[in-house]
């Protein structure tokens, strides 16, 4: 029996159609583990305490989260790969003022791109993709209390 | 979630652009300073005008703020002398938040006044401001504003208007206005 795909309707769903799987699933890993590296170049190249400790957590955080993707399929996969990506988008964003911290916002936008068009091209689940990817920001904030109030890193 | 699927794929993905777009921007405003640091390092104001031998011994940074051969401290400064009026050492203010450092309140000859921070560092954040906190109230909106912090590290003078009577001041702080917190704070004892 054969199934006739519906039509494309959105963007996302064209493009799923339209770029090749290995270009998105290698952007979709490569982008945050990009970050990942920028992330350790901001936490062993920078003198304040804060930044090295927080970036060093983002950094750890957005591999491991890159490498549950890559032993996973389905939604997991999707979860864990725009959550990756949102880690290195939001880190990004708090260290703006340093050109390595818009390089990572940067990748991880374009990491999360990837991983709406691969997660529509499996799943059709891109709204589990929109909330692990916003669900970073609480979780770096986590981080950050946790360094400031538990570990007592001073800024 | 059934709801969301079935508004149009461009509603979503502008409310989704929208929501992303204005989260990084809280973000950036509200957790960003803590990433950033400013240094300034300006002479100590007294340096350059020369005392009488009335006055207070000029300080410099890194040496004794009181010397040995000062008088015992008074309870409140003499409204026409000059010199080191008060200092004090900066401690941590709300939890997360540290402060190091020496506060010291001057008066120059010339009758001008000023706050000057010694081997300072503070937590950054935003909207901070330093002000001079009269004894007996935690009303930071209240006291004698002088005006944003300009550096979180270094050796940093603030005017005080001249006309602003110093012997009342207890402490001066670091305060966030935005969310009312203290940042870090010290108490001032009369030289």
């Amino acid at each position: 029996m054969s199934v006739t795909p519906a039509a494309p309707e959105s963007p996302l769903a064209r493009a799923a159609a339209a770029v090749p799987a290995p270009l998105y699933s290698v952007v979709a890993l490569g982008a945050p583990l990009a970050a990942a590296a920028l992330a350790l170049f901001l936490a062993v190249g920078q003198s304040h305490d804060g930044t090295q400790w927080f970036m060093a957590g983002a950094a750890v955080a957005i591999a491991a989260s890159i490498g549950a993707a890559a032993m996973t399929g389905g939604v997991i996969r999707a979860a864990a790969l725009s959550l990756g990506a949102g880690m290195a988008f939001f880190a990004g964003v708090v260290v703006l003022h340093h050109a390595a911290g818009a390089a990572m916002a940067a990748l991880g936008a374009i990491a999360w791109l990837a991983a709406l068009v691969e997660t529509q091209r499996t799943s059709r689940q891109a709204a589990v993709s929109v909330v692990a990817f916003l669900a970073a920001l609480p979780v770096l904030l986590a981080w950050l209390a946790c360094m400031v109030l538990v570990i007592g890193v001073e800024a | 979630m059934r709801q969301l699927r079935s508004l149009p794929w461009y509603v979503s993905s502008l409310a989704v652009v929208v929501l992303t777009v204005a989260l990084a921007a809280a973000a950036n405003l509200a957790v960003g300073p803590y990433f950033q640091r400013s240094h300034l390092d300006e002479a100590n104001p007294l340096a350059s005008a020369p005392t009488t031998g009335a006055t207070a011994p000029v300080p410099t940074p890194g040496a004794s703020v009181v010397p040995a051969s000062m008088p015992e401290a008074a309870p409140t400064p003499a409204p026409s002398r000059s010199g080191v009026l008060a200092s004090g050492e900066f401690v941590d203010g709300a939890p997360g938040h540290f402060g190091r450092g020496r506060a010291l309140l001057l008066r120059a000859e010339d009758g001008r006044q000023f706050v000057r921070f010694e081997d300072f560092s503070v937590t950054n954040g935003p909207d901070l401001f330093v002000v001079l906190m009269p004894d007996g109230t935690d009303d930071y909106g209240a006291g004698l504003s002088l005006g944003r912090l300009r550096a979180t590290d270094g050796n940093v003078n603030y005017d005080v208007p001249a006309d602003a009577d110093l012997s009342v001041y207890a402490r001066v702080a670091i305060w966030c206005r935005a969310a009312d917190v203290l940042f870090a704070f010290a108490p001032l004892e009369a030289q």
